[in-house]
């Protein structure tokens, strides 16, 4: 819902995000390099640098954590979509601090030395098929390429001009991306004494990262099968009784080629579009009618429920659905219509909103 | 690897770089308005946070631009 | 979209639109969640930090020190000196800055000279890297008739150990060994630091050997991939004076474990 770019769009509840961010991620790296210096004194102090560069490391990737844990658990409750509401600026703090923590592992491990760092980067361990010997640092180089390219694309601009499907197959790579820097962590820095404990908590990260997903799934899954099609006619869609949905709220059901419609209700009417965002693919189905406008529960952008247009002046469109009531249960049409085309809503037979 | 190898590597990431950086400072500065009309009167601060992306994916920028101009109604 | 005005409808469930004001079960809820969010990853940081290892004690100061002895170019550039701080004869490694070995060796094989530079110390030893410049390394007048040093076999061995580079080891990175260390070291070796062979003896007391090739010269660069491994390794162990005893290798007698 973009009438002209800019850099960011500020409001009240992104200043606060990143105030909290920026203090979680400074009192990390505090509470790291404070622990460090107050456990290796004198003569058994770490570099500052190696000091730095870990703490960085470790920092970013807690962070990941957090990013990938912000999704699944906004889907288990809503409460946590503030937390996603702003994920792209936690992302982008994530790479720049990922950025740092590479740059002091290059410049301080390749650098000073008879070849260029980058060179040395790539060709002084080549031990690809030993488990003891991996040459963890290109692993994590992958990694920051896939974070460099999110970061960079992630400004609303590049989500029109590079095609939703694009952007959202670039953000598919925060998996690969994770999974690179598991095995950077796991054949590098915890192969190098590392105590049990920082084995246990990179265990800990896997299983609730994929724990969450698991049960995001599940809760999806269990969700489109609430909504059988148990009558077909001329292959409409069975949507359940109209009473059942609540004023201004949306039920989801599942064509059978897996395509969410979002069926809403509003003033004693029942319209359906797609369950996509336009925006960033948020599900509209968990959002809600606000001033007449269906509203996403992601970035809050609206769309009209008549037409699936937003509101003057922004021009966003999203597929609607033709629907019909018959025998007090909805029936829509899975033959989505071109974005932005108006259907003519079914009315409820009971008073509007009972 | 070997040396050559990752030499070869490089220099070629390095003018691939090296033209992205060209093709995104003549890009926020002079094409971004004919490909996306929100983008038009848009400040320098957008301007620079495209840029880098529009450095590392240059090809695709100057498809979309190149499509721009052959078909300026868009 | 700022210029929405906020809808009373939005506060009433608890739904959440970002330029809304924040609807009052969920800022609760936030309240609660956020600081225990902030608390979990400030404990994460303390436990990450303590399982970091102990990196050895070492360090490498910043005056200048001399020491003066004789010179010897090959297989490493080193200074044997007569007194080591305890009477008994010593090997201080000489190398340059950054990952580079002395280059100003050769000129002076064999000479007694005077050396300056920065002390890295480790344990009872220490290496020097000697300042930039061409006073750095000056002669001493010297008896010409003095034998120059060879080295004297003294027998072979077997030894499980981790190669690493004299300079990174003595304090110029902490921690300068292990996994992580790999590559630096690597590179290390490759710029003509003398490489040194680390291993436990029986008691758990690291010994330090200065590797060489059989040849007498340095390392083979095919001993590289075995830098920073934990590798067993065979050959003869030798002496060339000082308290530093070598280990002659060839590539063909390492393996990694
Ligand atoms: C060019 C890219 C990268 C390089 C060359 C690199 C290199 C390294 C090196 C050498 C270490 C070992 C540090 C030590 O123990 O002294 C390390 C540790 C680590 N790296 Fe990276 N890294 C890169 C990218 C990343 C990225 C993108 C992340 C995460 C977002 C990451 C996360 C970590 C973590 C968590 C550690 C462990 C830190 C610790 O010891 O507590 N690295 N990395
Ligand atoms: C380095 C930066 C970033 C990282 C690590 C990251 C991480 C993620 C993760 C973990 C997901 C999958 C979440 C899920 O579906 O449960 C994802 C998808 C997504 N990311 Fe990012 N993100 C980054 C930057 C951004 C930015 C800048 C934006 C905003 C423009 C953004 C918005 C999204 C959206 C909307 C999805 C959902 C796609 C879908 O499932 O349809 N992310 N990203
Ligand atoms: S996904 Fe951003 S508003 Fe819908």
């Amino acid at each position: 819902m973009s009438v002209g770019y800019t850099w960011v769009q500020w409001n009240r509840h992104k200043r606060v995000y990143d105030a909290v961010m920026v203090a979680g991620a400074a009192a990390y790296i505090a509470a790291f390099v404070v622990v460090s210096r107050a456990t290796w004194t004198a003569d058994h102090a770490l570099s500052d640098e190696i000091l730095l560069l870990r703490a960085l490391g470790s920092c970013a990737i807690v962070l990941l954590h957090l990013i990938l844990c912000i999704g699944p658990l906004a889907r288990l409750d809503a409460r946590f979509l503030p937390l996603l509401y702003n994920r792209r600026h936690l992302g982008v703090m994530t790479f720049l601090i990922a950025l740092t923590h590479g740059s002091l592992a290059v410049g301080y491990y390749h650098g000073f030395g008879v070849l260029n760092p980058l060179v040395s980067l790539l060709t002084s361990n080549t031990n690809f098929l030993s488990l003891t010997a991996f040459p963890f640092q290109v692993l994590g180089l992958g990694a920051l390429i896939i974070m460099f390219l999110m970061a960079a694309t992630s400004h609303d601009f590049w989500l029109r001009n590079l095609s939703a499907s694009t952007w959202k197959r670039l953000h598919m790579l925060v998996y690969p991306a994770y999974v690179l820097l598991v095995a950077h962590v796991a054949l590098g820095a915890l192969q190098n004494g590392r105590g049990p404990s920082a084995w246990i908590c990179l265990g800990l990260g896997v299983c609730l990262v994929v724990g969450l997903h698991l049960g995001g799934a599940l809760r999806e899954l269990r969700r489109d099968r609430g909504h059988p099609v148990v009558n077909p006619v001329e292959d409409w869609l069975d949507a359940g009784p109209a009473a059942g949905i609540p004023a201004n709220r949306a039920r989801t059901v599942c064509t059978r080629g897996g395509e969410r419609i979002a069926v809403f209700r509003h003033d004693g009417k029942i319209s359906a579009v797609t369950n996509v965002c336009a925006h960033q693919g948020g599900p509209l189905g968990e959002g809600k009618i606000l001033d007449g406008c269906i509203t996403c529960p992601w970035h809050g952008w609206q769309y009209r429920p008549g037409d699936g247009r937003s509101p003057p002046p922004f021009e966003e469109k999203i597929t609607t659905y033709q629907v019909r009531i018959i025998g007090g249960r909805v029936q829509v049409n899975p033959r989505g219509l071109p974005p932005g085309t108006p259907v003519q809503p079914a009315l409820c037979e009971e008073s509007p909103d009972a | 690897m070997a040396i050559e190898t990752a030499r070869i590597i490089l220099f070629a990431a390095g003018a691939y770089l090296t033209i992205g950086v060209v093709v995104a400072a003549v890009f926020v500065i002079a094409g971004v308005d004919s490909i996306d009309h929100a983008a038009k009167g848009s400040p320098w601060s957008f301007r620079l946070l495209i840029s880098p992306g529009a450095a590392a994916l240059w090809p695709v920028i100057l498809r979309r631009w190149i499509d721009a101009a052959r078909k300026p109604h868009r | 979209m700022p210029d929405v005005v906020p809808s009373k409808a939005s506060r009433e469930d608890g739904f959440y639109v970002g330029y809304l004001p924040v609807p009052g079960g969920v800022r609760t809820f936030l309240k609660r969640v956020l600081p225990l969010v902030v608390c979990v990853v400030v404990v994460g940081a303390l436990v990450l930090a303590r399982s970091q290892r102990d990196p050895g004690g070492a360090a490498w100061d910043s005056a200048t020190v001399s020491a003066s002895g004789r010179l010897v170019a090959t297989p490493y550039p080193a200074l044997l000196v007569n007194d080591r701080g305890d009477g008994r004869p010593g090997t201080v490694l000489l190398v340059e800055t950054g990952k580079h070995g002395l280059a100003r060796a050769e000129e002076f094989h064999n000479h007694r000279v005077t050396v300056s530079g920065r002390p890295l110390r480790r344990d009872a030893r220490f290496i020097l890297e000697v300042d930039p410049g061409p006073d750095a390394v000056k002669s001493l007048p010297d008896d010409p008739s003095r034998p120059i040093p060879v080295i004297i076999p003294l027998g072979r061995m077997t030894l499980r150990g981790e190669i690493v580079d004299s300079k990174c080891y003595h304090g110029a990175m902490k921690p300068g060994d292990g996994k992580t260390h790999k590559e630096c070291a690597t590179l290390c070796i490759a710029g003509g630091i003398p490489p040194l062979f680390l291993t436990a003896g029986p008691q758990g007391e690291t010994t330090l050997y200065l590797l060489a090739d059989p040849s007498g010269g340095p390392l083979s660069p095919a001993a590289l991939p075995f830098v920073g491994d934990p590798v067993e390794l065979s050959g003869e162990a030798a002496t060339l004076g000082g308290d530093l005893p070598l280990l002659l290798v060839a590539p063909g007698d390492i393996r990694r474990l």
